[in-house]
């Protein structure tokens, strides 16, 4: 019984958080498909290019062994297409998750084998330590197959990043966005000159869309939404204008290609 | 069972991190930089020496107006790095501007014409260019008298301030006051003085024989209303600054004061004691037909009546619940509700011409401030705070106030942005109090 409810209860939650997280787009068919596989292949593919580029420099600096190995991996993972990639992913997860659960069930039939003795000794604090083993490998495992299932991400980003920097968890690397958000935010915002105590500041608003070259200059610029006060929306122009180059992290470009700005007051 | 919760683990993982994925970047701005913007004029070219010198006096002019607003910080022209020569020859290099760190740059040129008639003319053509996007923000040409050189100034930092911070500009405009002197009679003669917002053209109305007070500008027209013991007994004067001539605005018994003119000009407030044994009471009349109103009927002191922008209501000062405080009633006398509910005494109560404010001075612990309130009541703040700060009034964008000053026995006129910054004190030959400022002149 208590499965089963636990079972579906599960699955209602992840129901809701699927649909709640948009999961349709497995639903919704080109664009979006397309649009994850843009940032989630990207960074192979940045990696091919920066890898072309890169390699001679870094084999110049420095040559580590241990990361030539994981290529036969990457090339693995790259050689599916666009469209199948997410697919893969699930499946290379999976893949990995039977073969997890084998080596468990080899570790727990060597653990039964090991805990055949106990018994023999006490019956009642055996009850107690194996719920506690049970218990406490799947939490493991589950951290674990989590852990690879990012590890997975982590390897095409480290990829990318080449040799620099070395292991990072998923967390760190959102830790970093924001950071690289804040840096921009705050370089943007220093130049904008804005004079105080305007009337109706706070029922103004202004976005504008920037597509950002690699070197941090602006290739396009478009006010989305006016203001309606042509010298208010002009002194955010002369802001961006002004920031360039726009401090955009080199081997973040894929994800700051575009920005948006904007301000609600 | 784990196989399963595993398996859903992974979705939500993966569906979560194509959530992230498909994020864009997006910013969301708040602050931004409260320093003075960076602007560069360059010295209008001229062909004659009189030329470069009208030229370098209107930009200095300009640059005196822009700096003072506290809003802008206007490059030294030591630091430019195009010349003037290149600056004529081929416009703004825009790249060697931007060097310099300013966000507009301009330029212009003076000719003086002299056609044979009395007064030589002035042409001026100007330009401001945004730095940054390298296209004009504005530009204009300017022709008038050679005397009126001033005027031509103040209304080219009128077009630049206006198209760099969205309000209408303040540098056109006069201010008229009463000049204090020493009458060597033991008292000090005060004179009706009207003066260029940057002291320029000084000049007095009166001779000093009669009391004048609490001088008034029209919103529309170069018209002032003032307070005159010229006849013994206080009573309201209207003067045209333009013919110089001079009536009584009605007279009626006891005293006449605190005038104030509604937005149109075509009326004006004021508080008469007339009829109501010496208990001061709001009334408006009508200038062209003289017809008078009673707005406020309380036993209480009414005065101090000053109209909203949009003319549909008065915000006054009464003393009706105790001590003075403010209250806005409808300009018809109804609807009377009250606005400060703050410590101490609130007295000479303006409404800004931009209707978001409403400024007034507060006694509090025997000190004086200028403050200003929201029409709703719910945010006050005191902008200065001395021993003697009195008769606050709006510049015609409602961006700077004008107060007068008393310190020791001396007497000035102050200014101060709303935002509580910038305070200057305005050059004035001699003593000045009563401060009220002209609408735009065209």
């Amino acid at each position: 019984m208590r499965r089963g409810v636990l079972l579906s209860l599960l699955l209602h939650i992840a129901l809701v958080f699927v649909l709640w997280v948009n999961l349709p787009a497995f639903l919704i068919p080109e664009e979006k498909i397309t649009y994850i596989n843009v940032t989630l292949v990207s960074s192979p593919d940045a990696a091919k290019t920066t890898k072309k580029q890169e390699i001679k420099p870094v084999k110049t600096q420095q040559s580590n062994a241990p990361r030539e190995a994981p290529k036969p991996k990457k090339e693995q993972v790259q050689t599916p297409d666009h469209g199948t990639k997410v697919v893969s992913t699930q499946q290379s997860s999976k893949k990995t998750q039977v073969k997890k659960q084998e080596a468990k069930k080899q570790q727990k039939q060597e653990k039964k084998v090991s805990e055949i003795r106990p018994p023999k000794l006490d019956k009642t604090p055996d009850k107690k330590p194996t719920p506690v083993s049970k218990k406490e490998p799947p939490k493991e495992k589950t951290e674990d197959d989590f852990l690879k299932a990012l590890s997975f991400i982590d390897d095409l980003k480290n990829k990318k990043e080449a040799l620099e920097e070395g292991e990072e968890t998923d967390t760190k690397i959102f830790d970093v966005d924001q950071q690289d958000i804040a840096v921009l935010k705050r370089h943007i915002e220093k130049n904008w000159f804005r004079p105080p105590g305007i009337k109706g500041l706070n029922d103004m608003s202004v976005a504008v869309l920037v597509s950002v070259n690699r070197d941090g200059s602006i290739l396009k610029m478009e006010l989305t939404h006016s203001s309606g006060q042509p010298f208010f929306d002009n002194s955010l122009l002369r802001a961006v204008r002004k920031s360039v180059p726009l401090p955009i992290p080199a081997d973040k470009y894929d994800m700051f290609k575009t920005i948006e700005l904007r301000f609600n007051g | 069972m784990k196989k399963i919760i595993l398996s859903v683990f992974v979705c939500l993982v993966s569906a979560f991190g194509l959530q992230n994925a498909n994020a864009l970047v997006r910013i969301d701005l708040t602050d931004a930089n409260a320093n003075p913007l960076p602007i560069a004029l360059a010295n209008l070219a001229g062909t004659s020496e009189e030329e470069k010198a009208m030229g370098k006096q209107i930009k200095d002019l300009i640059r005196n107006n822009l700096k003072n607003t506290g809003l802008f910080r206007p490059i030294d022209d030591k630091a430019f790095l195009q010349s003037e020569e290149s600056l004529q020859k081929q416009g703004p290099v825009f790249s060697q501007w931007r060097l310099i760190d300013t966000q507009a740059v301009m330029v212009g040129s003076v000719e003086i014409i002299d056609d044979g008639s009395a007064d030589k003319k002035l042409r001026v053509v100007y330009r401001l260019f945004d730095v940054y996007s390298e296209e004009q923000i504005t530009g204009r040409v300017y022709t008038a008298t050679l005397k009126f050189w001033r005027h031509v100034a103040h209304r080219i930092s009128d077009d630049i301030y206006k198209s760099l911070t969205g309000e209408e500009g303040y540098f056109a405009t006069r201010i008229v006051f009463i000049a204090e002197e020493p009458s060597g009679r033991g008292y000090k003669a005060k004179k009706l003085c009207v003066m260029d917002q940057d002291g320029g053209n000084y000049q007095c109305l009166t001779n000093g024989r009669h009391l004048v007070l609490t001088p008034r500008f029209s919103p529309t027209a170069q018209k002032v209303i003032y307070m005159s013991y010229e006849s013994n007994q206080p009573r309201l004067y209207l003067l045209s600054l333009v013919s110089g001539e001079q009536e009584i605005l009605g007279d009626f018994e006891g005293l006449n004061s605190s005038p104030r003119f509604s937005p149109d000009g075509n009326s004006v407030a004021m508080t008469l004691t007339m009829g109501h044994a010496g208990n001061p009471e709001i009334y408006s009349m009508d200038l062209r037909t003289r017809k008078l109103r009673r707005l406020t009927i309380h036993r209480g002191i009414d005065t101090s009546p000053s109209f909203s922008p949009d003319g549909k209501s008065i915000v006054f000062n009464s003393d009706r619940a105790g001590k003075p405080a403010l209250y806005i009633m409808d300009k018809d006398g109804n609807n009377v509700r009250r606005l400060t509910y703050g410590d101490g005494k609130y007295y000479a109560p303006v409404w800004s011409p931009r209707g978001d404010l409403i400024a007034f001075v507060k006694q509090l612990n025997g000190r004086f401030s200028i403050g200003v309130i929201d029409p709703q009541g719910e945010e006050e703040r005191l902008l200065t705070d001395s021993y003697m700060d009195e008769s606050p009034s709006w510049s015609p964008n409602g961006r700077v106030i004008i107060f007068a000053r008393q310190k020791g026995d001396s007497t000035r006129v102050h200014t101060i942005d709303l935002t509580g910054y910038n305070e200057r004190q305005l050059p004035t030959p001699t003593d000045a109090t009563d401060p009220s400022w002209s609408p735009l002149l065209q």
